[in-house]
């Protein structure tokens, strides 16, 4: 598990950086992808939908990109079919859990 | 800027549809929601009537004498795999470009056809030469007509008629293009044409069509058998068409939805405003520092789809920045075409896919261009 600061968090929008750092859960399916992003709002969790960042897989997909640190280690947010966490910050993903 | 929606997704579905589509639709499932073929009333009359229009409209478009050739299927990918899996068999030789969807390279591996890809350059244009090389002992050939990545036309009425000379069936994947590029269909020789109601044609989608060669539609097995309310006292599939290719209730509001479009998309100059939108992309796009323009470097020999590469940042961003700062909605990815990004030098990373449509603005092409010159900042 990566632990990292607030300031170190996602969040400011500019129009050369429009994010510093997000989490990307990946999934073996769009199906998975949707149910988790349905997990995620049933616990009051902010969550969106997106492609996957070309470095973390050349597979056409959807991610879900979230902030709230707390919510990486909820596995059951993620489901049976979730790949991967990373945490990503425009240039470099950086694995924070994988399933086997 | 105020956010708004801006739809450059077109080659994956046409948004908005054309004006009639929902009205038609809603008048099948409102007004006379049916069945046809089946039932020997007055309101089955009129819903067959319409399945009957759209079917001679679709002929007359695309050039085929004979609008029992022209066969209502599930979409463009059912269409394929209807011709792929109806006519070849494990170990048959076929060609393919390229540039081909998995619509089509998935269904000839999964019968295992031993096919042989023609070479294409850096820009997908289609290397002729090798093609005729390669031509001779081959069952079929299987062409996507433009590349759903860079928008690059294929030669398919030249290979048409290279083929027929050693009598090898011609089948085309029109998905990009039809509603868009003209097509002649008898006239250039093909056996089998595959395209959707819902891209080019602007209508809904869970419908597509496949046009058939006399010749072919002879030769071609059914994919699906059943039931389709014609000699109903044998077991045997009819032998005669559309019957033949059509078991199963078919998807009426989509054929409404397609007999609307139809006039629409015969009334208006979709491929001109298209072309249109896309020479005005090309050149602003060309103008930007910090991405390539995928396939032909102009509007020659192209349909409207394009395709960029960003040199220095993730394609993936790009679309996510567009769609969340701008409202512009793309396509990133492989675009279900791994051969072609392969072929355009854009595999593993992919391109970002823009495609406008016919309601698109000039306005919105604008801001386009505008967001994408934002990222690259």
């Amino acid at each position: 598990m990566i632990i990292f600061t607030e300031q170190e968090k996602y969040s400011k929008k500019t129009k050369s950086c429009y994010f510093e750092f997000m989490y990307i859960a990946t999934f073996h399916s769009h199906f998975a992808a949707m149910q988790a992003a349905e997990n995620f709002k049933a616990a009051g969790l902010k969550a969106t939908l997106r492609p996957v960042p070309r470095k973390v897989s050349s597979s056409c997909g959807t991610c879900l990109s979230f902030e709230e640190k707390e919510a990486v280690d909820q596995r059951a947010l993620f489901g049976n079919e979730a790949e991967a966490v990373y945490l990503y910050d425009g240039k470099e993903a950086t694995t924070v859990w994988k399933n086997d | 800027m105020e956010k708004r929606l801006i739809y450059m997704d077109n080659a994956a579905t046409s948004f908005p549809k054309a004006d009639g589509v929902a009205e038609a639709s809603a008048y099948y499932l409102t007004q006379a929601g049916v069945n046809v073929a089946r039932g020997g009333y007055s309101l089955a009359y009129e819903v067959g009537e319409t399945v009957f229009q759209a079917r001679k409209k679709t002929a007359e478009m695309f050039g085929v004498k004979d609008p029992h050739r022209v066969i209502f299927t599930a979409g463009a990918t059912t269409a394929i795999n209807m011709m792929i899996k109806g006519l070849l068999r494990a170990g048959d030789k076929v060609l393919v470009s390229s540039l081909e969807h998995n619509a089509v390279m998935r269904p000839l591996n999964q019968i295992k056809a031993d096919f042989y890809r023609v070479k294409s350059d850096g820009r997908g244009v289609f290397d002729f030469l090798d093609f005729k090389t390669h031509l001779k002992g081959a069952k079929a050939v299987v062409l996507t007509h433009a590349s759903n990545v860079c928008g690059t036309i294929q030669p398919i009425e030249e290979v048409a008629s290279q083929a027929k000379k050693e009598g090898v069936f011609v089948c085309i994947d029109a998905a990009q293009t039809a509603g868009v590029e003209k097509i002649d269909f008898d006239c250039s020789g093909f056996d089998a044409l595959a395209f959707s109601a819902h891209k080019g044609l602007m209508a809904a989608p869970g419908l597509g069509c496949l046009l058939l060669s006399e010749r072919l539609a002879e030769t071609l097995d059914p994919l699906i058998s059943g039931g389709t309310g014609s000699v109903s006292d044998t077991e045997e599939i009819p032998p005669f068409l559309p019957d033949k290719f059509e078991s199963g209730t078919p998807n009426l509001s989509g054929i409404y939805a397609l007999n609307a479009a139809l006039d629409f998309v015969s009334k208006n100059p979709v491929k001109g405003k298209i072309m249109n939108d896309t020479a005005f992309l090309i050149d602003g796009l060309k103008s930007l520092d910090g991405l390539r323009l995928v396939g032909l470097e102009t509007t020659e020999g192209r349909t409207g789809v394009v395709s960029v590469d960003f040199k220095e940042k993730d394609n993936a961003d790009a679309a996510y920045f567009l769609e969340s700062e701008f409202g512009i909605m793309t396509r990133c990815g492989m675009h279900c075409a791994p051969s072609a990004h392969k072929t355009l030098g854009t595999f593993p990373q992919g391109t970002v896919r823009f495609s406008s449509g016919f309601f698109t603005t000039k306005e919105e092409l604008e801001t386009v261009l505008f967001a994408i010159g934002e990222f690259l900042k």
